[in-house]
């Protein structure tokens, strides 16, 4: 007999994972077999949830994941995450869980909300309560089964949210990053203004009840990113409330600029020769920008045809200007480098560098 | 997003609805003759946010000088 005190009506919608674990344990009991490690024999170990949604979590993952690493040297760091980020980490020689097949894929349900170059953001992550909970499951399980000494969240909603909602299974330090708080309506409508005063509130609450949750939030930017709104009618002030509930590291950058100062340099090591002008078209890493992507392409021709117009070069013929450089199609796409974009803007910088 | 890239000046953005390829053509050359004036981006978010982690991995914040 389970009694959920403080429960109403559909425990299976209200308090899906204590019903999930209930049903588990009722069902199929106790594990047959698991491994206990003793304490002093445990390696160090830290998940890193990564959130799948595009690619620029990831490499600001990476990122703080290497200069943690610098710090903690006999850290071992498993990632918890799903394509595209995945595949990325992979590519880079990273750990994923295995687990972590058993995700559902958050960025799938972005793009499959999305319209032409239109996404409301918070209608996307209000239908993916289904998803939420199968990945906080996993999350869970996994925790039950092995032992980390920290895990560190960015982006990740469904465990900062499931944990504030169940926080006796809060087993180890938990560190959670976001580069935005608060939801505000995207139209002025009164179901969408009042959901997203409701859902802030809601997290303002969890916040606030169970200040041991988080053991750091850190947002990802710099305290003037964050706008002086309100959560909602009669709620704070979300850069007050942000100032008083979050540290700032400013932006996490998974490349030095002055790495690709040198435009010489950097137009060696890239496929561009050297009068080549460079146009990028980077929408990142869903699918989600796919219609801009087309758009730019339909542009294109229109640009190559007025700066060959316009630039000629010492030997009368029209200069070089750009070849277009496609994207993927798909958010599995490798992301784009940090070194072409620099070259972009090194050659952008240098107005008529094309034509010599 | 507009706001942090206004915050280091470098908020180019065009409104998307109604926007034809020969609009954003003409957009995107203004914006390649133009000098470029942007603020730097720091450099060192990576390594506070790593230093942040590490203080709750090792635990020892509250500890007096």
């Amino acid at each position: 007999m389970l009694t959920v005190g403080g429960g109403g009506h559909l425990p299976a919608a209200r308090d899906p994972v204590l019903f999930n674990r209930s049903v588990r344990d009722f069902v199929a009991g106790a594990p047959r077999a698991s491994t206990w490690v003793r304490g002093m024999s445990r390696k160090r170990r830290a998940l890193f949830i990564s959130s799948p949604i595009g690619l620029g979590h990831v490499q600001r993952d990476l990122a703080i994941a290497r200069e943690l690493r610098k710090l903690h040297p006999d850290l071992e760091i498993d990632w918890f995450t799903v394509d595209p980020a995945a595949r990325y980490l992979e590519r880079e020689g990273e750990r994923l869980h295995p687990i972590t097949q058993r995700l559902a894929n958050e960025s799938r349900h972005f793009e499959s909300v999305a319209g032409e170059h239109d996404l409301s953001a918070f209608f996307a992550l209000r239908t993916m309560d289904e998803i939420m909970v199968n990945n906080f499951m996993t999350f869970s399980d996994l925790m039950e089964a092995e032992h980390y000494d920290l895990v560190i969240g960015d982006e990740s909603w469904e465990v900062d949210y499931y944990y504030h909602e169940n926080p006796e299974l809060k087993r180890q330090p938990f560190v959670f990053l976001t580069d935005f708080v608060g939801c505000l309506p995207m139209d002025s409508g009164e179901r969408e203004t009042h959901l997203c005063a409701d859902r802030n509130a809601d997290d303002i609450e969890h916040v606030a009840r169970f200040p041991y949750v988080r053991d750091a939030a850190i947002f990802v930017g710099n305290p003037e990113d964050v706008t002086e709104a309100p959560f909602g009618p009669g709620l704070p002030s979300i850069r007050a409330w942000t100032d008083r509930n979050f540290s700032y590291s400013g932006y996490a950058l998974p490349f030095d600029p002055e790495d690709f100062s040198d435009t010489e340099k950097c137009g060696k090591s890239t496929a561009y020769s050297k009068n080549e002008k460079i146009v990028i078209a980077s929408v990142g890493g869903t699918a989600v920008g796919k219609p801009l992507l087309d758009k730019i392409a339909q542009a294109f021709p229109r640009m190559k045809r007025e700066v060959a117009g316009a630039a000629h070069d010492p030997r009368g013929r029209a200069a070089p200007f750009a070849r277009l450089v496609s994207a993927p199609r798909r958010p599995r796409g490798a992301p784009v480098r940090a070194q072409p974009l620099r070259a972009s803007r090194l050659l952008r910088s240098r107005p008529g560098a094309g034509a010599a | 997003m507009r706001r942090r890239l206004a915050n280091y000046e470098a908020d180019r953005s065009v409104p998307y609805a109604g926007l034809t390829p020969e609009a954003l053509a003409d957009r995107a050359l203004q914006a390649m003759h133009a000098p470029v004036a942007y603020r730097p981006v720091e450099t060192d978010g990576a390594a506070r946010a790593a230093r942040r982690i590490a203080q709750v991995l090792e635990n020892r914040w509250w500890v007096r000088s």
